[in-house]
């Protein structure tokens, strides 16, 4: 397994892979959109933001704040990107459940 | 220009709730970025589902972050913690004493008519009553006189509470059983259970209605466009 994948939960990859598509739009609020609607399960805000401080610390995405709005009552955004370690680690994934995957072609037949 | 105001005021989140989240301590960043994406997403759902129906999910989440919030502040816990800690309990303690006097004095002449009647086994609900208004005092002066984390602190101080309640309990126990005189394992518990409750909702009530030392000044209007 590489390294990079050894040290991602499955939440983690989930949320990268969001911030990945997410590109410039990448923040709290739509990831936890994009989240929840791929997945279907109703993620709090603040298991989203701990997961994304877990992959900053882990050199997989890096943010910026973003000026205040008004309709975050004064506050500001923190906007997120992938770091090259952040898509080294996507690439790996998606290669790893490939492989993982490989020769499942049809679903197996239920026993008589 | 009315209509707008107004629709202004209804779409912004609620800011009790907002205070009692920012009263777990955890740091300035963090608070900022879930409470931003919370009222964010408040203001979109009183457009789709009404003010009623995003004020219910904003409660909800606010429930659900808190854990969240509280292990942020955990993580950065300090020696000043604990002092600020002991602070709150000595003047909240002290504020409870003297309640408690006052209560006494107060009701004097009904708790001894009621202790002639075993008044635990008959008045459960006097006393239920009076151990909730016990932590309702408890817990809004521990917010009060807290410096950070007054939501922790005042829910740090209901335990101590608790624990002393508990242990009190238990040496008393033989001689309860022995002159059936005392509350029940069961009714014990529940004014346990009344205190912490009342320590709570001191402390909301504090911390709802006052903005905390980590408060910041926030522009809280806007427009329909934004």
């Amino acid at each position: 397994m590489p390294a990079t994948l050894a040290t991602l939960g499955s939440l983690e990859l989930t949320i990268l892979l969001a911030v990945a598509r997410l590109c410039d739009d990448a923040y709290g609020l739509s990831i936890r959109r994009d989240v929840s609607d791929r997945t279907g399960r109703d993620y709090s805000v603040g298991a989203i933001y701990t997961t994304l401080e877990r992959l900053e610390t882990k050199g997989f995405v890096s943010s910026r704040t973003t000026s205040p709005t008004p309709t975050r009552g004064g506050r500001s955004r923190r906007q997120f990107t992938v770091t090259a370690a952040g898509r080294r680690a996507i690439r790996d994934a998606e290669r790893m459940a490939r492989s993982v995957w490989a020769g499942i072609g049809r679903p197996t037949p239920e026993p008589a | 220009m009315n209509k707008n105001l107004n629709m202004n005021l209804d779409m912004n989140a609620p800011r009790g709730a907002e205070r009692v989240l920012q009263s777990l301590g955890a740091t300035r960043e963090f608070s900022d970025e879930v409470l931003g994406d919370l009222a964010e997403e408040y203001v979109l759902r009183v457009r789709w589902d009404g003010e009623r129906a995003a004020r219910f999910w904003y409660y909800r989440e606010c429930v659900r972050v808190a854990p969240y919030l509280f292990r942020d502040r955990w993580r950065r816990r300090s020696w000043l913690d604990v002092g600020d800690a002991v602070h709150a309990f000595l003047w909240s303690s002290v504020s409870l004493w003297v309640f408690e006097k006052l209560m006494h004095r107060a009701v004097h002449n009904f708790v001894v008519a009621a202790e002639r009647t075993r008044w635990w086994a008959v008045m459960p609900a006097f006393m239920l009553a009076w151990t909730l208004a016990d932590g309702l005092v408890g817990g809004y002066v521990a917010a009060w006189t807290s410096r950070r984390a007054k939501l922790v602190n005042s829910l740090v101080c209901g335990a101590v509470w608790g624990s002393v309640m508990i242990v009190s309990y238990a040496w008393l126990f033989p001689e309860i059983r022995r002159y059936g005189y005392g509350p029940s394992p069961a009714h014990f518990a529940l004014n346990v259970a009344t205190m912490l409750l009342g320590v709570a909702l001191g402390a909301i009530l504090r911390v709802a209605r006052h903005d905390s030392h980590h408060d910041h000044d926030n522009s809280r209007t806007f427009a329909l466009d934004d």
